[in-house]
């Protein structure tokens, strides 16, 4: 693995221009004032999402860090990389991902803010599985992207919630009327969900888990990703939405708790590592948590504390990447107990590497002790969290030895070299750490110039006054830092015997986190089996219950919420009306109780069409003959048709009624009773609802005046809703063409016929005789019904139900192939050939330019008679219906005699 | 006029739904076919139908209608009778083909698409009906 050589950089890291240019801007914009900045555009205006984006000082703090650190990634990456596979895929999705991130930062909108947030929660999943042949990494990016994709649903639930609440999705108004509506008792549920979306981003226990599995990425990946910039997109978020909960207690409790936990639980688990990448992977989780708990401490010096740290812990910790990768890269392994006196052979990397040490430990004259420094006054000032204090000083001491582990135990001269043949890789690998690593003891030394950007972001988290909190010197702090270096060195020696410790003492298995997470993933399949088995039981009886009582308690659910108006109670008038109602009405509930308890399928039959005659009755008695007359038409087909099924169903033996055990009847009897009274209740509560009176009025004043028409209902059906009635006659062609083949599927596997066969369709032979007058006169009368249809009751529909009835009528007396060759054109070619006629009928109106389906009309010159479009329209209508319905009536007559005639022509 | 109607609704929608529950195949589509009854009875009423409307026609030597039964859901009916009576009488041909296959009209034994699971926990291939079967 040693390089004697070093390769030369990828070309791809002049990739860093664009970052550095962006990072220029970015400093200029902060240089000349022009912060904050707002650009917006519309996206979604029906929602009120728009595409706005601002540049204030916390935001711009993070796109310092993206284009900062990304630069350096960039050249790093290009020398990390020099000879591997896959180098364009790494830079290309780094660049969505620096894209991605810097939207994320500087989006206005939540909603916007989210869909940034995923896009980096995908490259991450990406850059994670780089090394996708490896099952390992596969497993790590499943996990990454399972963790916080699934905080990204969380976290859109409570967004959504926030911004109904709020009334809007913007974060500056959300935060400017917070005072309004933060009492609300959604925002509880809210936070809960913003916590899971902003803790498994940022790693915060117990989501912890998934970031040292991350480190299956390249260093470059790392370094950038999961320490510098993704991982702190929770806590920035955090830290956007502080200003308009920073004293609710349900905010600030669990973001100290969660924090102070994930702080120290991270420093133990440090301790517990050997492999370089997986201990500043742990360290980095700390100290996540420490900048969580740090947004949610009370006083006005923790937000400066945030800010600060935010910068500090960046500016060593990309380095201390870098440096591990290095190492890794020149050594070939990451275990600490194999590495040793690198200083000798890797000078610059060493160098980079003590300077970020140095910071990472907050030993004076770095920009890590300046943040340490203000993150103690912050604490001090929390007398509530004493407590945090005590956990504060066991991170930083660990910090301490942390830092000494990663570099001093690795780069001290005095140590024997090992392995000997690691030797320095090319200026790309250690120049970007050198000069992140010393802007960070520049800072250290001279934090003037930052200063007013980390004043103005802390203005952005908290309502943080001008404090003066960057001092390199302050002297109270003194014995603090003495006992905290004290432990850390002492951690840092005895760090081989606390990780021994660490060994044996491992958690039990239902402690762990992770064990949580695999438990959870495991159970997925086993779950989604058992409710698959016990939903889907392949009974169609309970997929009907099931789907009914959903109707049934959604219905029930609406009746009870909703203001319920009775209408008045009845009373009966000796209306002549009235009576006939009620007389179709007792005929109807007659029937309806009658059908469900007749055994035989015939008397079942006769008795169900009496539901539909009543129903015609109660239309005929209601003002609505057109109706009425469709219905009559169609309960004489509907019987012909169930007959011819009942008749096949009976030579099949099929007609055996299953058994149904008691329990099953009186269930159906209740599910029954319960709908009938929900819909009743429905109808009744339907009727306080006035429908508005200007529809009515529209169709009763422009039917003869503009459409030329005095039945209402039949203009309605072919002018004003041309189009609908169009739609609804191909459906009844296509439920016709949908059938055919079934039906002759149904012949053609017909069993030989037996002599029995030959008595099962009896001619009627008055039926013969009568059938061809009969059949005339039918048809005679439909085209009367037709015509007359735009003027008196009747039209297409009707006129083609009473043609469907001759052509059943036929089938029945002479036999369905004579019937159906009487249909012109042949029964599919009818419906088919009428559809398109209804359908040219609306073109000659685009002719003359006016809309489609405008019906013209014009006068015959002699004999004085209006010819309009309409009637191609209804007649297209008539032949559809017709041509449909009687061809599957006939077909389906024809199913019963196939036998006897096949029989009778042999 | 309104509680005539929704007695009578609600029972054709109770009739329908205990026919639909039933195990023989026929039954489950005349349940079906009442209950497309009953929703087009709902939509009737939501007309307002008072006793002893006039028609929606507009009488010879008038321009305009002043007072009948609103047009509308008169026409929405009339359509959804015609649609009804096509898919009853195409699932009917459905069930028919059903039931020759299966050799049965107990919809219990219809496991074709969703056959018993077998020892495995896997569907059973063997219960698969052939084509040759219709």
């Amino acid at each position: 693995m040693g390089n004697e050589t070093p390769k030369r950089p990828s070309r791809a890291g002049f990739l860093a221009l664009l970052p550095l240019t962006l990072f220029a801007f970015a400093l200029r914009a902060f240089l000349t004032g022009a912060v904050p900045m707002r650009y917006r555009w519309s996206w979604v205006p029906s929602l009120g999402i728009d595409l706005t984006f601002e540049l204030d000082a916390l935001s711009l703090v993070m796109v310092l860090l993206i284009t900062g650190v990304g630069s350096a990634v960039f050249v790093y990456g290009a020398g990390y990389m020099a000879g591997m596979a896959g180098r364009g895929r790494l830079f290309g999705l780094l660049l969505v991902f620096m894209m991605a991130m810097l939207g994320a930062v500087t989006a206005d909108d939540l909603i916007v803010l989210f869909v940034f947030w995923e896009l980096t929660s995908v490259t991450s999943f990406l850059l994670v599985g780089f090394n996708h042949t490896d099952e390992s990494s596969q497993a790590s990016a499943r996990q990454a992207l399972m963790v916080t994709g699934g905080g990204g649903l969380a976290l859109l639930a409570g967004v959504l919630v926030l911004a109904d609440v709020a009334g809007t999705s913007s974060i500056h108004q959300l935060v400017s009327t917070a005072p309004v509506w933060r009492d609300d008792p959604r925002v509880v549920g809210a936070l809960i969900c913003v916590f899971i979306g902003c803790f498994t981003k940022s790693a915060q226990f117990p989501f912890h888990f998934w970031l040292p599995g991350a480190m299956a990425a390249p260093t470059p990946v790392s370094a950038y990703l999961h320490s510098a910039t993704m991982v702190k997109l929770g806590v920035y978020l955090l830290a956007r939405l502080h200003p308009a909960f920073d004293d609710l207690a349900v905010w600030e409790g669990p973001l100290v708790i969660v924090g102070t936990i994930t702080a120290v639980w991270g420093m133990v688990l440090t301790i517990r590592e050997r492999d370089l990448k997986r201990i500043l992977a742990w360290s980095t989780v700390s100290a996540l948590g420490m900048l969580v708990m740090l947004i949610g401490l009370p006083n006005p010096g923790a937000a400066t504390a945030t800010a600060t740290f935010l910068i500090a812990h960046a500016l060593y910790k990309a380095p201390l990447f870098f440096v591990a990768g290095n190492v890794d890269l020149a050594a070939g392994t990451r275990r600490i107990d194999d590495l040793g006196g690198l200083g000798r052979t890797m000078p610059f990397t060493a160098a980079a590497g003590w300077m970020a040490g140095i910071s990472m430990a907050g030993i004076p004259s770095s920009f890590g002790y300046v943040a340490k420094d203000v993150m103690k006054t912050a604490k001090a000032e929390a007398d509530v969290f004493r407590w945090v204090a005590y956990a504060g000083i066991f991170v930083s001491a660990a910090s301490v030895a942390a830092a000494g582990v990663a570099v001093a135990r690795v780069f001290w001269r005095g140590r024997p070299l090992r392995p000997d043949h690691a030797r320095e890789g090319n200026a790309a690998t250690w120049l970007p750490p050198l000069l992140i690593a010393s802007l960070g003891i520049f800072l250290g030394l001279y934090p003037a110039p930052i200063e007013s950007l980390l004043v103005a972001a802390a203005q952005n988290i908290g309502a943080a006054t001008e404090v003066d909190t960057l001092r390199a010197d302050n002297e109270a702090g003194g014995t603090a830092l003495a006992v905290i270096f004290a432990l850390g060195i002492a951690m840092f020696v005895g760090w081989d015997r606390l990780h021994e410790l660490g060994e044996r003492r491992t958690l039990p298995r239902f402690l762990r986190a992770s064990a949580w997470y695999s438990a959870l993933i495991a159970s997925i399949p086993v779950v989604a089996g058992a409710t698959t088995r016990r939903l889907q039981s392949g009974r169609l009886g309970r997929y009907t219950a099931s789907i009914l009582t959903f109707v049934f308690a959604s219905l029930a659910l609406t009746l009870v919420a909703s203001v319920r108006v009775w209408p008045p109670a009845p009373h009966l008038t000796p209306n002549p009306s009235t009576l006939a109602v009620a007389g179709a009405v007792a005929l109807m509930v007659g029937a309806s109780i009658t059908v469900c308890v007749v055994e035989n399928g015939f008397v079942m039959l006769m008795v169900s069409s009496m539901v539909g005659l009543t129903s015609a009755l109660v239309f005929l008695f209601l003002g609505a003959p057109d109706v009425a007359f469709t219905q009559l038409a169609v309960e004489v087909a509907f019987v012909v048709v169930l007959v011819a099924i009942l008749v096949r169903l009976r030579r099949l033996d099929l007609l055996v009624v299953p058994h149904h055990p008691p329990w099953h009847v009186g269930l159906r009897a209740l599910l029954a009773l319960a709908l009938g009274t929900v819909v009743a209740a429905m109808v009744l509560l339907g009727n306080g609802f006035t429908p508005d009176p200007a529809m009515t009025t529209f169709f009763f004043e422009k039917s003869v005046t503009e459409a030329y028409g005095r039945n209402v209902v039949n203009v309605v059906l072919v002018d004003f809703r041309a189009i609908d009635t169009l739609g609804e006659s191909i459906v009844v062609t296509l439920t016709f063409l949908a059938a055919m083949p079934l039906l002759r599927l149904l012949r053609r596997h017909e069993r030989p016929p037996t002599a029995t066969d030959r008595g099962m369709s009896p001619r009627a032979h008055i039926l013969d005789v009568a059938a061809g007058p009969l059949y005339i006169l039918m048809l005679v009368s439909a085209v009367v019904i037709l015509l007359r249809g735009h003027n008196e009751p009747g039209g297409g529909f009707i006129a083609g139900m009473v043609a469907v009835s001759a052509t059943a009528m036929l089938a029945v007396a002479r036999g369905a192939r004579t019937a159906i060759a009487r249909v012109p054109l042949g029964s599919a070619r009818l419906a088919v050939a009428s559809g398109l006629l209804s359908l040219a009928s609306g073109l000659p109106a685009m002719a003359l330019g006016k809309p489609y389906m405008t019906h013209l009309w014009a006068t015959l010159p002699f004999i004085e008679v209006k010819v309009s479009t309409v009637l191609l329209f209804d007649l297209g209508v008539f032949g559809a219906v017709w041509g449909a319905l009687g061809g599957l009536a006939a077909r389906a007559i024809e199913l019963d005699e196939d036998v006897s005639l096949a029989w009778e022509d042999k | 006029m309104i509680w005539l109607l929704a007695i009578g609704i609600g029972t054709v929608t109770a009739a329908g739904v205990f026919l639909s529950l039933s195990r023989e195949l026929l039954r489950c589509v005349v349940g079906v076919s009442l209950l497309a009854a009953a929703a087009n009875l709902i939509v009737f009423s939501s007309g307002h139908p008072e006793a002893g409307p006039k028609p929606p026609v507009v009488p010879v030597g008038l321009e305009q209608l002043v007072d009948a039964a609103a047009p509308l859901p008169q026409a929405l009916v009339l359509t959804a009778i015609v649609i009804g009576f096509s898919l009853t009488c195409f699932s009917l041909v459905v069930v028919l083909a059903i039931a020759q296959q299966s050799k049965s009209n107990d919809n219990r034994a219809l496991r074709d698409a969703e056959p018993r699971p077998g020892p495995d926990g896997k569907p059973a291939l063997e219960s698969l009906a052939t084509e040759d079967q219709i």
